[in-house]
């Protein structure tokens, strides 16, 4: 149709590169990770290729690590609500702005990235610690008697996390803000909508795209997150990726230590799965809906 | 039958409110002393205009001289500086957009596109609360209106530039607005389909005889859809009539040039009452303007309204000079001319014109003194 189009055998020659890429450096070692999973390890001879599920078997009778599962989980999911609930007006201030302050925005959004993960810990250490500026601050004004704990528990790791991840809620709400064309806005306000109804009908779904690959990426970046939740959480408090981390490199036990990164791989997958097909099934509907209402309405013209 | 509710929304509101009837014949959009400044820039200065029930009038002008400004005005999405709106007697000016019941064409539609075209017309109509199957009805009534009632599945996207215009259209008149709006309706349609929708808009907007403020810098357009034209320059209505008066008897040096061609020739006026040109001689004219007090003035002759003749014609409601061709351009339709007269260049036009001149040919140029207007200098700011 276009002059310039590539022809199919342009188009898969450009794929090559990429599939060799990704071939080698991802779907070779997670295919190895996969194969230890199912290997043995003996504390005196290492890892011994004898694949069985007794690593798998081990983590489901495992009680502790069910629940280092589910913290993350659930950690995650409140720290992607998070950034939605407070990347969403960040990002309509940001396209909203412009010169300076537009840069002003991005620089602070973009200050956790740079910083080092110690170092921001250490920052929400003065803020949150014992004797940190919330406890003064808050003693100081007689709200509470003695300094309470915010470090080294959950809130601690989604306060954090949420602090680093924000960014990327909010530059992918952003862009597909940007393709919002105000004259839509206009035109449903011409035709009765208030701003919050607006902004409701057209400007929200508008900017779902954005808001999903947001909360996609928010939500498997703090999935494997693991300098964060170690130094905020403490050591009660661990996310999936320490315990990963200690098997394979504390105690050698590399089997094991992968059965772990596989069940987080899979956890991960079959939720991103389940909203997916969740979506999928509402489309669907709302189509069939859509179909339904037409279907009886030239009926009705007729009728009247 | 089934187009009984939208079509002519007016007349059937004034069988059931008597008191409609009276209103029917008074003004019914009243817009006074609209001022407006953006930063240190004037955009209107002292507008004011107001239409009749079923009319439309169209804003025409260059591009920055208000008139898209004015429209926001009406809409409500640009607060003036001073000045009010009153649609039916009743003040507009304080309203939110959503209060007004104006539809707006826009001028790039701005169709909703992750709705169905069907979803599109419906918006305004659930937003009053219209029951289900009643939005079904005058949906489907005003997409049958446009003649694409199997479009209503279908996204913006899968229609042509018209269809969608046609969908702006609908969704706009669907909500029976006291008041439509149309952004320069044409201006994203090849020039062929232009032409074809000028006329299908025109149609339309005859059958549903809705009171209408259309926005153009398209001469053509402003002179086929509207029944009054309103040419704005710099923020204000230079003159405010019918396309044929406008055209016949502009009120100013502006809209004479900006509405057709025109030859202007600087000139001063004699005690007899004729016009003295430099280098052409006494000319008589008529003489257009409100105040006669100054001497120097413009007069204007349209191209078309000078003949090409062998020998001067008598008569006293002729005027004649002599010229020298210094171009000739054949455009199929009509030949122009280029005539040199005293220094002064003339653009001559004429249909079917079977004459043809050499270049450098003496010839004797008439026209006749109803066809030159005297209409004032230049504005003194511009």
């Amino acid at each position: 149709m276009h002059k310039n189009a590539l022809t199919t055998r342009g188009w898969l020659l450009l794929l090559v590169l990429p599939v060799i890429a990704l071939g080698l450096l991802y779907v070779l070692p997670v295919f190895n990770l996969v194969r230890i999973s199912f290997a043995q390890y003996d504390p005196k001879l290492g890892v011994i290729p004898d694949y069985q599920i007794s690593n798998y078997v081990a983590l489901f009778v495992d009680v502790f690590y069910f629940e280092v599962l589910w913290r993350t989980i659930r950690v995650s999911l409140l720290v992607t609500l998070f950034c939605a609930v407070l990347g969403y007006p960040i990002a309509v201030y940001l396209i909203r702005s412009s010169g300076w302050r537009q840069t002003g925005i991005f620089i602070v959004l973009l200050m956790p990235l740079v910083t080092s993960v110690t170092v921001m810990s250490y920052g929400w250490l003065i803020l949150l610690g014992r004797n940190g500026v919330i406890n003064t601050i808050a003693s100081g004004l007689g709200l509470i008697d003695v300094p309470r704990q915010f470090m080294y528990n959950e809130t601690a790791i989604v306060v954090g996390l949420v602090h680093v991840l924000v960014v990327f809620m909010v530059i992918s709400i952003a862009a597909s803000l940007q393709s919002v064309d105000q004259t839509w806005v206009r035109a449903a306000r011409s035709l009765g909508a208030t701003p919050g109804v607006a902004f409701r009908a057209i400007t929200l779904p508008l900017s779902l795209p954005g808001l999903r690959t947001g909360a996609l990426l928010v939500f498997v970046l703090s999935m494997s997150a693991y300098a964060t939740p170690t130094l905020l959480g403490g050591t009660r408090f661990k996310f999936l990726s320490y315990l990963v981390y200690q098997q394979a490199i504390s105690l050698y036990n590399w089997p094991r230590g992968a059965a772990m990164a596989v069940m987080l791989l899979i956890a991960t997958t079959a939720l991103l799965a389940l909203v997916s097909i969740y979506s999928q099934i509402r489309t669907i509907r709302a189509n069939r809906r859509l179909r339904e209402a037409q279907a009886d309405g030239p009926a009705q013209v007729g009728a009247v | 039958m089934s187009q009984g509710c939208l079509v002519r929304p007016c007349f059937r509101a004034s069988s059931t409110d008597p008191g409609e009837t009276k209103s029917f014949l008074m003004e019914y959009l009243n817009v006074n002393g609209l001022e407006h400044s953006y930063a240190t820039q004037r955009v209107l200065e002292n507008v004011s205009f107001s239409i009749n029930a079923g009319e439309r009038l169209c804003l025409l002008g260059p591009s920055g001289c208000g008139k898209t400004t004015t429209l926001q005005v009406l809409a409500g999405f640009v607060k003036p500086d001073r000045g009010n709106v009153e649609i039916k007697g009743q003040r507009v000016d304080g309203m939110p957009p959503e209060k007004r019941n104006i539809g707006i064409m826009f001028q790039n539609y701005a169709l909703f596109p992750h709705m169905s075209v069907f979803d599109n017309v419906a918006f305004g109509l659930r937003m009053r609360g219209v029951a289900k199957a009643e939005i079904s009805a005058r949906v489907m009534e005003a997409l049958t209106l446009v003649r694409l009632p199997h479009a209503a599945s279908k996204r913006p996207s899968q229609l042509s530039g018209g269809e969608q215009q046609r969908i702006a259209f609908s969704r706009a008149v669907v909500i029976r607005p006291s008041l439509l709006l149309l952004d320069e309706p044409f201006s994203n349609l090849d020039a062929r389909l232009r032409l074809e929708m000028r006329t299908e808009l025109l149609d339309l907007l005859r059958t549903l005889s809705v009171a209408t403020v259309m926005v153009t810098h398209d001469q053509e357009e402003a002179m086929a859809i509207a029944d009054r034209i309103a040419v704005m320059y710099r923020g204000r209505i230079e003159q405010i009539d019918t396309p044929d008066q406008i055209y016949r008897n502009p009120a100013s040096l502006f809209v004479g040039r900006f509405i057709g061609e025109s030859n202007v020739l600087p000139a001063t006026a004699l005690p007899d009452g004729r016009f003295q040109v430099d280098g052409v001689g006494a000319i008589t004219a008529r003489d257009t303007r409100p105040s006669r007090n100054a001497t120097a003035v413009q007069l204007m002759i349209r191209p078309e309204h000078i003949e090409l003749v062998d020998a001067a014609p008598g008569g006293e409601e002729w005027n004649s000079v002599e010229g020298v061709v210094e171009r000739q351009l054949f455009l199929g339709h009509r030949t122009e001319w280029i005539v040199s007269v005293g220094g002064l260049k003339l653009t001559v036009w004429q249909s079917n014109a079977h004459v043809r001149r050499q270049v450098g040919e003496k010839v004797t140029l008439r026209w006749r003194s109803a066809d030159s207007i005297i209409v004032g200098a230049e504005h003194a700011n511009a």
